[in-house]
Formats: structure tokens, sequence, C-alpha cells
């Protein structure tokens, strides 16, 4: 596991901006192409801002909740989704329970008991402790 | 009297002295024994037949006596091993989880009677317990060895249809194992290839035997424990202030001494092997060596100048220091200074972010690492000199007395439980947030790996040999980790039984009821299901474990026997000998 140097700059806020923008663009022109395992991964992967600025991180929530919510058969997305994507996956999970929205929370609790079933309680125990994501 | 006029024996016939002494089929036998029969001898009524054998003198009646007597001594004999067979110790075995990716086959079979109708049956169960697969088969008239043997044929006959790639197999007779693994039995050339087992499945266990050999409850709850150089005796703390010794004398625990001088929870407790001094360290912020004079056992105060807790304690490889962790930040490196007869305390201080949760001397003598609640942790230089001899120190050049000589950064979370491999070439640490953390050449340039839990964390861990490490904690069972060939380390599987979800009187399953009602009980049957009938037997801790300890015989590295203790206030000593599958990393 990489040591993060500190969070980045307030300063660096737009640049953050501008690659979630790219990477929105990425996820829906693969939910286009039917391939909502693919924008999912996507979603995830360099993910977390790495900010504290509370605007990156909702934009970038935005992004990853279009990508969760696109997903319809759960057993099928765990079947192509690598086990090295399941804390950050549990992470945002409880970032979406957060939200109290309904049909969030219920795509989330959807995915968090097959998730559980596979990763066990250790994953949620990650994500509790993980300091170094912010989503 | 008897009820009815049956014969009691083969109960065909009416019991008449005819059939007594010639029909009866337990008679016949006797009288087939003997090859000189004539060939109307079953057929004679019973004058004729006694003038027959009594006169004729064609067969000698010491035969016909000797015989009889003979089958006797047969039926005595059998019915005394049975009895024997009985007083030997039960062993459990139980059902466990299969590692990641791995199912696992469960085959038995039976029989009516003796050589009655036989049957077999198998099950096939995925990772998380849930079946996969099942089977029932009638396999005709047999013994029940081999109705087990037909079991395991249709099931891996089964699985190979559909393509598992890991799986491990349990059955319940030796027998069979040693059959299958020597690869020379009949049963299995029908279908299946010679080279099957090697080819077939990469990875072929067959577990049978529980690990743990003995649980003693000695407490309501443990918060460490140490073992006497023979063994025969325990020191523990049972959550107070005392440390109890216990020996064991036909077959029980016996206290024998209580050592009472902390003022406050004892937290540490080490005895040393060669020195028989015990160390205790205590929340009171104070150290006592203890030192066996005539039967009582003397304190020796070691004032180890900390301002907070004194958390944990280990003696060094030579005994000539021990180490203590605390809450203060700070480590003490106590050593016996002979000429003021008196124990100084040398503290390794402003290194540590966060209280110091566990010690571990490297074997040289020298190298100390510590874990801390800060996440880190670091090994540091103990060289004391006039204790220490700097040839001791060759390798470790101009290392000074509380020089840091590696930080490991790999935690986020709290650290716990450090130890160093036999040999000091490997370092193994655990992190609260479910991981363990191995590493490599601790030096300049080490390597470290993480390996990922499924379960809760750990607390403790212990190296049973280069290349295998037990950790405990949390999830109440020990869990195996090993290093393959390419020296990557890996989780191979829990020791014990997995603890049942829905009791509400185990406070280790507190966390699975609340599981239990975010998804409804119903569908939580995850590890209920799985667990035998028989299981309550099985769960060995019913809270967290959080001590491990060694058991070592003679001078070798490696480590076949080691004990547990945890928050249940259980002792459980666990045997690492009949472990078919994790017999290669020892």
């Amino acid at each position: 596991m990489a040591r993060v140097e500190g969070f980045v700059e307030a300063d660096n806020a737009e640049a953050i901006i501008t690659r979630i923008e790219h990477k929105s663009r990425k996820i829906e022109s693969l939910l286009k192409q039917y391939k909502p395992v693919e924008a999912l991964k996507t979603a995830l992967e360099g993910s977390p801002p790495m900010t504290r600025d509370e605007r990156c991180k909702s934009a970038n929530w935005i992004v990853v909740h279009r990508a969760l919510m696109a997903i319809k058969d759960v057993e099928g997305m765990f079947a192509s989704l690598d086990p090295e994507y399941y804390d950050i996956l549990m992470k945002y999970l409880y970032r979406g329970l957060s939200t109290g929205d309904r049909p969030t929370c219920e795509q989330c609790l959807r995915i968090h008991e097959k998730l559980t079933e596979r990763a066990g309680l250790g994953c949620i125990l990650r994500c509790l402790a993980d300091t170094v994501n912010t989503v | 009297m008897a009820s009815t006029s049956v014969c009691p024996r083969c109960e065909q016939s009416p019991e008449t002295p005819l059939h007594l002494l010639q029909d009866c089929y337990h008679s016949w036998l006797i009288w087939d024994s003997t090859n000189s029969l004539p060939e109307d001898f079953f057929q004679l009524d019973l004058d004729p037949w006694n003038k027959l054998i009594f006169e004729v003198q064609r067969i000698p009646p010491l035969t016909i006596t000797q015989q009889a007597s003979k089958l006797a001594l047969e039926t005595e004999i059998a019915f005394e091993a049975k009895a024997t067979l009985a007083l030997k110790t039960p062993r459990w075995v139980s059902w466990t989880l299969p590692p990641q990716d791995f199912l696992k086959l469960n085959t038995d079979g039976s029989h009516d009677d003796n050589l009655g109708n036989a049957a077999a049956r198998g099950l096939l169960r995925d990772q998380c317990g849930h079946w996969h697969h099942g089977f029932p088969m009638n396999v005709g008239i047999t013994t029940s060895f081999l109705a087990k043997l037909w079991g395991c044929r249709e099931g891996l006959k089964l699985t190979i249809s559909l393509g598992v790639q890991q799986l491990i197999l349990e059955i319940d007779s030796l027998l069979a194992i040693q059959l299958i693994q020597s690869q020379k039995s009949k049963v299995f050339q029908l279908q299946i290839p010679p080279d099957f087992f090697s080819s077939q499945f990469r990875n072929l266990g067959i577990s049978r035997i529980m690990a743990a050999i003995a649980v003693q409850h000695l407490a309501q709850s443990i918060t460490c424990h140490a073992w006497s150089p023979d063994h025969s005796m325990i020191a523990f703390c049972p959550n107070n202030n005392e440390v109890h010794i216990s020996k064991l004398m036909q077959e029980k625990w016996e206290k024998v001494h209580v050592l009472q001088k902390h003022d406050q929870i004892v937290s540490g407790i080490d005895w040393s092997a060669k020195s028989n001094q015990i160390v205790t360290v205590s929340h009171d912020r104070n150290s006592y060596v203890w030192n066996q004079e005539g039967t009582e056992w003397v304190p020796t105060l070691v004032i180890l100048r900390l301002n907070r807790a004194a958390l944990c304690v280990q003696w060094s490889p030579k005994e000539n220091k021990f180490a203590v962790g605390s809450g203060a930040k700070t480590v003490c490196i106590c050593y016996y200074e002979q000429e003021n007869n008196w124990w100084v305390s040398k503290l390794i201080r402003k290194k540590h972010d966060s209280s110091v949760t566990s010690v571990a001397w490297h074997p040289n003598n020298i190298f100390l690492a510590t874990t801390s609640t800060d996440g880190k942790c670091r090994v540091f230089s103990t060289f004391i000199k006039g204790v220490d001899t700097r040839e001791s120190n060759s390798g470790t050049p101009d290392s000074k007395f509380g020089e840091q000589i590696i930080q490991l950064d790999l935690s986020f979370s709290w650290a716990f439980g450090v130890k160093w491999s036999p040999s000091g070439n490997t370092l193994a640490y655990v992190g609260h947030n479910s991981m363990i953390y191995f590493v490599d050449d601790v030096g300049p340039s080490p390597l470290a790996q993480n390996v990922v839990l499924r379960n809760l964390p750990l607390r403790d861990v212990l190296f049973v040999s280069e290349k295998m490490v037990i950790g405990v904690g949390f999830d109440c069972n020990p869990m195996v980790f090993a290093a393959g060939e390419t020296g990557i380390w890996s989780f191979i599987r829990c020791l014990g039984e997995r603890k049942i979800a829905s009791s509400p009187s185990k406070q280790g399953s507190q966390f699975s009821e609340a599981f239990g009602k975010l998804y409804g009980q119903s569908k939580h049957g995850l590890s209920n299901d799985t667990v035998e009938p028989s299981g309550g037997q099985g769960v060995i801790h019913e809270n967290c474990i959080n001590c491990i300890m060694p058991l070592k015989e003679g001078e070798g590295t490696r480590v076949m026997r080691f004990s547990t203790s945890g928050l249940d206030g259980k002792v459980a000593i666990w045997d690492l000998e009949n472990q078919e599958d994790l017999s290669n990393y020892l």
C-alpha cells in the first residue's frame, strides 16, 4: 500500500473536477454500450478524489452514483468484478446509504447484501478504518 | 422359561433337541468345520445320529469341542475389542468452511445390519457454506466401508462433471483416505484415470481431525497466559490484579499459586524457559519479576518509570532482558544489575505516537519489534553495554540503544500482535482493519505483503514455522496463513469450528444477530446450517482470542502445539500433528 502524501490542495480542485468530468463522459459512453460493469469499474478506479473539498467529493459521488444505479443484475456484476474493487465499493455503498434517498438506499442494500456474502465482515471493517480514500 | 418355542439363536425353527444339536445354523457351522462327515449326516434322526457320533467314532469328539470353544473365544475377543474401542478418547470432527474458491464435498455411506442394503449420500458446499449440489445413491448389498467408498466415487464423478477445480473432500474413514491417497483402489479405477488426483484437482486436501486437543475453562475471562518451561503449569490473569498458577493433576487443573502484588489488571505475563522466572506487567504501571524459592514465588519490583499502564511484556531470547510496551508511548528495556541487586529499566522514548500494543524480540537478542495504535510497526536496537556484547551484535554495525532500524507504515489503523519468524527473516503483524502484514528482509529494503481477511480482525499472531503463521482474534477462530513456494503469503483456512450465528446467549454472536435483523432472520442462515448437529461442542472459543503462546518441544524451531486464551475464559491447546493439508508448510 502506497503512503499517501497528504491531501491535494484546494487550488487543485479545478483539475480534479476536469478529471471527474472526463470520467463521467467515459461512463456515459460505456452505459450506452450496455456495459454497466465496465462503467462501474471506471467509476471505482482512481475515484477517491484525495481531497477534502466538498465540491469535488459530491461531483465524484454523482458519477459513481450514476454507475451504481445502472447495475441491474447484481450477481452478474460480481461475476466480473475483481475482489480488489470490493473495499472501495463497500465504502461507496455506505455513502449511498447515508443519502437517505429511497431508490439509492434500496439499490445499495441490494448490492451490500451480496457484497457482504462475498467479501465478509472484514471488508466492512476495512472501509470503516480507511482514512485514505475520501468518498 | 422362554416365551416361544423358537430357537433363540437362529429364530427360524422350533427349538427341539435335534435342532439344537444338529440343524441350527450355528451348530451346523461347528459340524461343518470337520471335513469327514458322512453324506447323510444332516438328514439322520436323533437316535441314529447319536450312534453315529458316539459309537462309529468317525468324528473325534475332541475336535468338535475344541472347535466350539474356539468359536466361543473368538466371540468373546470380538466383544472385548468392541469394549476397548468405545473407551478410546473421542475426537471432535466438525465441518468448517472451505477456503476461498474451494468447494467442499462431504460423503458418507452406511448399511442395514451386516451385509444389508447399503446407501451413500454426498453434499457439495461452497465457501459460504451454501448448498451447491447433492446426491443420494443406492449401493446394493455391501459393507459400510464399501458404501463410503462408493459415495466418494459418486461425489468425485459429480464434481468432475461440474468442472470443479479446487475441492476438499471430507470423509470419516481414515482407511478410505489412505486407500484414496495410495491411488491403488480398484473402486476408483472405473471412470477416473490413475493420475486423477494429481492432475484433475490442483489442490485436494483431505481434512478430518479437529486441531484442538484440549479446552479448559479456567476463569470468567483471561487477559493473558504463559506456560512453565516444562508445560506442566500455566500462569494466567483472570481479568483482575492477580496471577493464578495452575497445574495439571490427574486430568484436572488445580490452582497451586496465586501471585498477588499488582494493584490493577495484569496485562502481560511471560515465563522464561531457561531461568524459570515469571515477569508480570500491569495497568498499575509496575512490573514484578517472580522467582521460585522453595514452594513460594518471591516478587522483585521493577520500577518501569512509566506514567501510563504497561500493556505487554516479553523476555528476550537470552533471558537477560525483557521488554515492556506501554500506554505512555514508551518501550522499557529492563535488565538486571548484579552489583545493585536491582532491575533497571531503560526507556525508548519519543519514537511512538501512541500506545505500544505488542513487543517481539528478534532471535539475535538485540532487535525489538513493536506495534502501536498509531498503526506503525517499528524495529529498534536495544543494545545495552555490559549486558550485550558486540560479538552477538554481528551484522548490525554500531546500532546504539534506542536507535530505530525501520518504521513500517503499512497500516492506517491500530496495529497489534507482532512476531518474528524463527530465523528472524520475516516479521508479521496485524492491523485492526482486518489485514495481516508480512515483511521479509527487514532492513533498508523490506519486502512487504498484506493479506486481506474475510472475517473480523486479528489480535495476535504466532509463527509455527518459517512458512506458516497462526492468527487469532475477534473471529474466535485461529486462522492459518502460509507462504507458498513463491513466498506469497495467503490465507489457508480456519483451524476450528465456525461459531453458530443465532444463539443469543453467546456474546460473540451479537454482531451476527444484528446482521440477521438487517436482512431478515431467515436469510442469514449463512453459518447456521453448516454446523453439524453436535456443532455446539465444536466451538472452541466463544469470544475474542487475545493471546496465543507456543508450546515448544525441545530445541527445534517448529511449533507443533500452541495454546490460545481469550475473553471467554478458556484456554485451548491446539495440535497441528494430524492436519495433513498443513504439513507441507511445517
